[in-house]
């Protein structure tokens, strides 16, 4: 039987344009490769990683700090895989600001 | 950031003619250069900005739902329009679905709060159920404008 795992971090929003459109799309992508629960915290706001509406609705600007929660049997993997998207500041500067 | 701040009310459609992406995008670029919002000779260079995004990814995120948009130096504000259509549109959506939902946004390059200000009201809103079921059904621009008002005013979204 897998073990499930629970993981909790706070992050910064570090990238100069926030989640928008683009990097929700790259969140939800990413969060759907994995079966764990995923969600992002902005202070009453929890969003579904998952879902690109949840995840805007955030309205998670630079600067803002948001809680990743992850739950699950493959919990270390996705959250290792979401961090690193964070650290990467979302390839915000490779590609044209959309 | 409310709906009344950025969606100009002569940019409204509840039944957007278009049967593609393409025929989208120019309609509702179309509205928001009839509304005043943007500039004549600004058009082909807007229309042709949206489709460059859209082939970055299509921002028809779910749910029946779209958010088309760029940022352009021709206009001084953020602008928005909204068009329902009731057939529903193939936008290649993350989910697969038609889109019904239009709201397209053309914003200052320099300003991407506004445009994350805009995204983030757009999405609280249609994340309420009724509030998206009830756009769906809009018969009229007017029909859509109280809705909007209806949001901006707190009734959807809690």
């Amino acid at each position: 039987m897998t073990r499930e795992q629970k993981l909790i971090k706070e992050l910064l929003i570090s990238n100069r344009c926030g989640v928008h459109l683009r990097v929700g799309s790259m969140l939800a992508q990413k969060a759907k490769e994995f079966t764990s629960e995923i969600r992002l915290r902005k202070g009453s706001y929890v969003a579904d990683c998952r879902s690109v509406l949840d995840l805007l609705s955030l309205g998670a600007f630079q600067g803002d700090a948001v809680v990743l929660e992850v739950v699950g049997a493959d919990a270390e993997a996705a959250f290792n895989a979401i961090t690193s998207l964070f650290n990467a500041r979302f390839f915000e500067d490779e590609v044209d600001q959309a | 950031m409310k709906f009344a701040d950025f969606i100009l009310p002569g940019a409204v459609s509840a039944e957007l003619k278009a049967i593609s992406k393409q025929e989208v995008i120019r309609e509702m670029v179309q509205s928001l250069l009839d509304a005043n919002g943007i500039k004549k000779e600004e058009y082909e260079s807007i229309v042709k900005a949206i489709t460059k995004r859209e082939e970055l990814g299509s921002t028809g995120i779910g749910r029946g739902i779209a958010v088309p948009h760029t940022k352009h130096p021709s206009v001084e504000r953020l602008v928005g329009c909204v068009a329902v259509s009731p057939e529903g549109i193939d936008f290649d959506s993350l989910d697969c679905e038609k889109v019904f939902l239009f709201f397209l946004l053309v914003s200052p390059p320099d300003c991407p709060g506004d445009h994350l200000r805009a995204l983030e009201h757009i999405t609280r809103q249609l994340k309420d159920d009724t509030f998206c079921r009830f756009l769906k059904q809009s018969k009229t621009k007017d029909d859509i404008l109280s809705l909007l008002e209806e949001a901006d005013n707190n009734m959807f979204g809690k």
